[in-house]
């Protein structure tokens, strides 16, 4: 199946959380262009072209992950561990964005090679400019090789 | 060298003894000797004295007739008046008959010799002889000084008379010329002993005549002649002026010396009898009696050394080898019978007691020492190991041969049975036998047996010495009779029971077969100590294996209880996990859409709606709050303390740096004194002085000059820190309650909080090993101090 470019990928199972941040971007006039997995194993065929993506390239995007941990089926730092493993999605930054303050998340994502990892505030005013900042670098400032 | 040393020693005391008994003899022959000599002494001068008595009457005859001649010759009328050839004529032969005298003469008034018996030429002028002058002057008799005769050229002592007119005139004067030889001669007739002198000396001490060699003295005024009074020995039996003197002669030998004065003439007679002379007899006497006393006493040495050999140096001599042999540890010789003095027989008897009771006591020594280092092996075997099966069979081994010649060990097993523990023979073929016998024909309790009365009494059984009748009721058959006697035909043994707790658990058997050994007492209680060890022993290993049993269990407990514990661990783990995930997540959402209703439908909603839902948003947040804190606090418990040195004061820096936010737009007087390193995990330092010093901060927001300091000061080895603040402080009696979990002095409104910064702060310090404290007052500020334990770095 192939689409629109994507520029974001949220993997997020919590459909609140999808919510708060979908606003939360496009408030921010980051970027419409998000395509949301609601589980890690369709993350990995979203990036990877697989199943329901079959025939997906990732020249079509995303730009950059936005990653929760805690998912359903593959959890996160397993996404993570094969997106890195992979020559070709690896060139993707991916963003840990999670609950999780746990210290060894922490450092097994920056050991699997994450690009940047950003703890969900409780306070929406902060989760939003947090959402705001990141899409702000990653989607508009940051300059990533091509795939 | 020694040996003869000792030997001579003993001879040498014998003949000291010979000596000591001669010495009383000595000492009486140098007595008599002493005596003797005493009476020769005496003797020798009455024998000079007589001789001196002699001779001095004998010359004072010689005077006297020289007077009665002189007196007579006056008479003659050819003397008187005749003419000198007649009167020489008469002289001439009147000297002819009196052949004593040496000359006859007349001399005139003036002194000249006119008529002489012996021829003369021409008158001879004798007016200087004292003769002369002395008759003339008394116009009578005189004698006159020695002299040698002008005419005679003899040696003479001349007697002179006067002849004188009725006036009183001296007309003539008639000498006569004494030859004084006659002493020579006298002292020649009588038997004198050799070196005897004879002299006789005029007034003047000029010796007249002297026997012998009379031509050599007379004439001479010598020492000899002139004794001084008081060396005279004046006795009671004396006559007046006669006396002894002992004194060295002219001839230079000593001399005893009688002094007899002569008449009238003022001469004296001295005869001298040598000293040596005089007690020759004595010393003779002395030197044979002490050369025989000499002779005795050799003969006496001479008996002593060979006779001593013999009678006392020989058994002596026993004792000495004997004693030499035992004191280099050979305890066999004897000393025996010795046939000499009784106190040596004594002494070899003493001797031989002493040695017996030596050898004895070597011989229990050596026992006991065998004993000592079987108890000592056995010991060592019996604690080196907790295996004591494998124990006891080292016990048995030790005890053969030292101890038995054959030692068995039997248990009792789990069916109360007999069990063949272990078996040492001295024969090791034997060894598979014994094992046999039991097993073939194991002992039957019911049975009379030595065994048997062990394990019913709980005591040693002991036989010194087996009798046959006895060991065949106790082999309880016929059979094991045979398989005994043929391992071994036992003839003394002891049975000793091993007691654990107060049961026998086994018997220990030792057996004396062919060594001949017959066991004691003593025996009995070095193998009851033996087996009590050997109880110890087996206690020791039932315990050990109980001990191990237990041991096992605990360990497969503590496996188990590790394991649910790590169970338990991971699911408060992933509980804390999904707390920190999943709790947040709906708080999040609460917050979200809350603001959202606000955002979006602000102008639809009233006042107190709103209000509501800034309350809802509120509650959500100091919920995510709580909850970050409680993971933070939970986190503390598990997480390692990762200590290094710090430095602290940097630490304090970067703190103040990253509150700052905590306190914009407030004038805030910061104080940093002097902060130590230390050692402490950094991360875990850090969260405490941010807890203790964003607290300050906060208790100080409605103070107008609000002061924060940090300071230390050292406290015996280890610093103190301290932050210090001057907010609102807070009642010291609720001080108890400040570090407790959720436990919070100030009402929520005032003071926003979760009241878990301070249970993190202790929390912190406890698992430095550290202690926190604090001090304050109401409205004056608080302190909190804390130490890390440990030293600082």
């Amino acid at each position: 199946m192939t689409g629109e470019p994507v520029e974001i990928l949220l993997v997020e199972d919590n459909p609140n959380d999808v919510e708060m941040t979908l606003r939360s971007l496009q408030k921010n006039n980051v970027s419409n262009r998000v395509h949301v997995a609601r589980d890690g194993a369709e993350a990995l065929d979203f990036i990877f072209g697989r199943g329901a993506y079959h025939g997906r390239s990732l020249k079509e995007g995303p730009k950059v992950i936005l990653l929760d941990l805690k998912l359903p089926k593959v959890d996160g730092l397993e996404v993570l561990r094969q997106i890195k493993h992979d020559e070709q999605a690896r060139k993707v930054p991916v963003v840990i964005l999670t609950s999780s303050k746990e210290e060894r998340d922490i450092v097994e994502s920056y050991q699997l090679g994450v690009n940047s990892y950003i703890v969900k505030p409780v306070d929406f005013t902060q989760f939003t400019e947090a959402v705001r900042q990141l899409g702000l670098y990653w989607i508009l400032l940051n300059q990533p090789p091509a795939v | 060298m020694i040996r003869s040393f000792r030997q001579s020693s003993l001879r040498a005391r014998l003949m000291l003894l010979v000596v000591l008994a001669v010495l009383p003899a000595l000492g009486l022959v140098l007595y008599s000797s002493r005596i003797q000599q005493r009476l020769e002494h005496r003797a020798a001068q009455e024998d000079t004295l007589r001789l001196a008595r002699l001779a001095a009457s004998n010359q004072d005859r010689l005077v006297e007739g020289a007077r009665q001649l002189l007196t007579a010759f006056l008479q003659v009328p050819e003397i008187r008046i005749g003419n000198p050839g007649a009167c020489s004529a008469l002289l001439a032969h009147l000297l002819r008959q009196f052949p004593r005298y040496a000359n006859f003469g007349v001399a005139d008034a003036r002194g000249q010799i006119f008529c002489s018996g012996l021829p003369i030429d021409r008158p001879v002028d004798a007016s200087a002889r004292s003769w002369f002058q002395r008759s003339l002057t008394a116009k009578g008799f005189a004698a006159g000084d020695y002299q040698i005769g002008t005419i005679t050229h003899k040696a003479t002592i001349n007697f002179a008379d006067a002849l004188h007119d009725d006036a009183g005139r001296v007309e003539r004067v008639v000498f006569v010329a004494l030859d004084l030889s006659w002493v020579t001669q006298l002292g020649a007739q009588i038997d004198l002993p050799q070196g005897t002198t004879l002299t006789v000396v005029d007034r003047n001490g000029t010796i007249l005549a002297r026997y012998p060699d009379p031509e050599k003295w007379t004439g001479k005024s010598i020492p000899e002649a002139a004794v001084p009074e008081t060396s005279l020995v004046q006795t009671s039996a004396l006559r007046k002026g006669e006396g002894f003197v002992e004194a060295r002669g002219v001839d230079g030998v000593d001399r005893i010396y009688a002094i007899v004065p002569l008449g009238d003439t003022g001469g004296q007679v001295r005869a001298g009898i040598p000293t040596a002379a005089a007690y020759a007899s004595v010393h003779s006497g002395l030197i044979s009696d002490v050369t025989a006393l000499i002779l005795a006493a050799g003969l006496a040495l001479v008996a002593v050394w060979f006779g001593g050999a013999v009678f006392i140096l020989q058994g002596v001599n026993r004792l000495v080898d004997a004693t030499r042999r035992l004191a280099s540890g050979d305890l066999g010789p004897r000393a025996g019978q010795i046939h000499g003095p009784a106190e040596i027989a004594q002494l070899a008897a003493a001797f031989d007691q002493m040695a017996d009771a030596l050898e004895q006591r070597e011989a229990e020594r050596r026992r006991s020492e065998q004993q000592f280092a079987f108890l000592a092996e056995t010991s060592k075997l019996l604690g080196s190991s907790l295996d004591y099966h494998a124990t006891l069979a080292n016990v048995a081994r030790a005890a053969v041969p030292q101890v038995a010649d054959w030692c068995v060990v039997d248990m009792v097993g789990e069916d109360q049975s007999l069990q063949r523990l272990a078996v040492a023979h001295i024969d090791p073929a034997k060894v598979e036998m014994l094992f046999e016998l039991q097993r073939r024909y194991p002992n039957d309790p019911t049975k009379p047996g030595w065994s048997n009365e062990v394990f019913r009494t709980n005591r040693s059984v002991y036989v010194s010495e087996i009798p046959d009748t006895a060991l065949e009721s106790a082999s309880q058959s016929a059979e094991r009779l045979r398989i005994i006697r043929a391992v071994g035909n036992p003839k003394s043994l002891i049975i000793t029971p091993i007691i654990v707790g107060s049961r026998v658990a086994g018997i220990i058997t030792f057996v004396s077969a062919e060594s001949g050994r017959r066991y004691s007492a003593e025996d009995v209680a070095m193998v009851e100590d033996l087996a009590r060890r050997a109880a110890m022993a087996v206690e020791n290993a039932m315990h050990y294996r109980e001990a191990q049993v237990l041991n096992l269990e605990l360990e497969r407990r503590v496996t188990d209880r590790t394991a649910q514990l790590e169970t338990a661990n991971k699911e408060l783990e992933s509980f804390s996990y999904s707390v920190a995930h999943d709790l947040r997540a709906p708080l999040r959402a609460m917050d979200g859409f809350s603001r959202m209703v606000v955002e979006d439908f602000a102008s639809g909603l009233p006042q107190e709606g709103q209000r509501y839902l800034h309350l809802i948003r509120d509650n959500a947040q100091q919920m995510g709050r709580l909850i970050d804190d409680l993971l933070t606090f939970s986190r503390l418990g598990r997480q390692a303390v990762n200590r290094q040195p710090v430095n602290t004061a940097a630490l304090v820096r970067q703190v103040m740096g990253d509150l700052q936010h905590e306190h914009e737009g407030r004038e805030i007087a910061f104080a940093v004194g002097e902060l130590p390193d230390c050692s402490a995990d950094p991360a875990l330092l850090k969260q405490v002085f941010a807890n203790l010093i964003s607290n300050a901060l906060k208790f100080t927001r409605r103070v107008d000059e609000p002061r924060i300091e940090v300071t230390s000061r050292v406290d015996g080895d280890q610093p103190v820190y301290s932050v210090k603040d001057n907010g609102v402080g807070f009642d010291m009696q609720y001080a108890g309650k400040l570090f407790g979990v959720f436990q919070r002095l100030h009402r929520a409104e005032e003071y926003e909080g979760t009241g878990v910064g301070l249970a993190i702060v202790q929390r912190i310090v406890h698992r430095h090993g550290g202690r926190v404290w604090a001090e304050a007052e109401v409205d004056k500020g608080a302190t909190f101090h804390f130490t890390l334990g440990g030293a600082s770095t």
